[in-house]
């Protein structure tokens, strides 16, 4: 960026490159298959989708506890359930060697899915 | 030969341009600029081969050059890097497809020029400080459920966190609402994207009056030094990037 269209800066500069680069790590963690890696992509692809349903489940689950709609069973197999999920989830994660930040999306006006 | 297309202009304010600017600036890898024109409304061209286009950073880094050099001048509206038409024609096409379109952005973005926000944090901080100071994160587990058990604290840990979440967005929305209503006697047009990521809080993006940019920019200042634990970083004068959202047929 040329200096002179930097108007007001109260940032430190490693705390803009910090910034910078995290920008850079989004913006790159799209799916990148190709013949020799596309066993780890399509990983990566699914593995993505299952992460963002996994959230969303997670989320309507706690809606349903604060409800007060769920018996004392109920809450006990769903808290189970959502464990095993993650558990299950940081398993694959590390048999594909894909990080949180390799499954991130930008899902626009939400934000993002980590 | 294909042709780059950089951006629209009002043929009308094209006097505005130096005359000798298109031809003292080049567009990607050098090539020659010129405009193609419909009635009041010109597209800025450029040759380039006719095969697959090989891109490097530079050639972005040229694209976006010429965009800003002709926006110091005229209002405009940017193309997408990397729109590529077959001939003059097809471009003179382009205008005449879309002409109501680039006529209405082009009303809209008339004597205004973009700037871009960035406001830094440390999350894990701003997290702390709202666990030490609201109440409305706690929750015991007896409001909810009886059984104390492995799955019921896993269970209560993820309230937590969502509950901390919530109010970390909470804090991001009223920051919006403040800045929004410090701008309010300007009446930018304005796009936030709140949590960008663990470093930027917030990524701004408004489109001011260039007969209020001092304004703008001393409004922002002011608002920077009243955050002091937050970061500001204000960048601009930019073309409309983030304004003009056309689909050209």
């Amino acid at each position: 960026m040329k200096d002179n269209k930097i108007i007001f800066n109260s940032t430190e500069l490693d705390r803009l490159e910090e910034a910078a680069k995290s920008i850079e790590k989004t913006a790159t963690s799209r799916i990148n298959a190709t013949p020799d890696n596309a066993e780890h992509g399509l990983a990566k692809l699914v593995l993505t989708l299952i992460e963002l349903i996994r959230k969303l489940v997670e989320k309507q689950a706690i809606r349903r506890v604060e409800g007060d709609s769920l018996s004392e069973d109920e809450i006990e197999r769903l808290g189970e359930t959502l464990m095993k999920l993650e558990t299950k989830m940081d398993e694959l994660k590390d048999v594909f060697n894909l990080t949180d930040e390799d499954l991130n999306l930008d899902l626009g006006p939400l934000g993002e899915l980590m | 030969m294909n042709k780059i297309i950089y951006a629209i202009l009002d043929s009308q304010n094209s006097d505005l341009i130096p005359k000798d600017l298109l031809t003292e600036k080049t567009g990607v890898a050098g090539a020659v600029l010129y405009p193609v024109s419909f009635i009041n409304i010109s597209a800025i061209a450029s040759n380039c081969g006719s095969g697959k286009q090989t891109w490097v950073k530079e050639s972005v880094l040229e694209f976006a050059g010429v965009i800003e050099k002709l926006s110091e001048h005229t209002n405009l509206l940017p193309v997408r890097f990397g729109t590529i038409l077959q001939s003059d024609d097809v471009i003179r096409q382009l205008l005449l497809n879309n002409y109501d379109d680039f006529e209405t952005n082009l009303k809209k973005v008339a004597n205004k020029a973009e700037f871009g926000l960035k406001v830094l944090w440390d999350c894990e901080k701003l997290k702390n400080e709202i666990k030490d100071k609201s109440g409305s994160v706690e929750i015991k587990a007896g409001d909810y459920f009886k059984q104390n058990t492995v799955h019921t604290n896993y269970l209560l840990g993820k309230m937590k966190q969502h509950k901390l979440d919530d109010a970390v967005l909470q804090y991001v929305e009223k920051f919006i609402e403040e800045i929004n209503n410090c701008l309010n006697p300007l009446n930018p047009e304005s796009k936030f994207k709140k949590l960008v990521s663990a470093g930027i809080m917030l990524d701004a993006v408004f489109l001011i009056e260039k007969s209020n940019h001092n304004d703008f920019k001393d409004i922002i200042e002011t608002f920077g030094q009243q955050h002091a634990d937050l970061q500001f970083l204000l960048t601009g004068p930019w073309p409309p990037y983030s304004f003009v959202d056309i689909h050209i047929e």
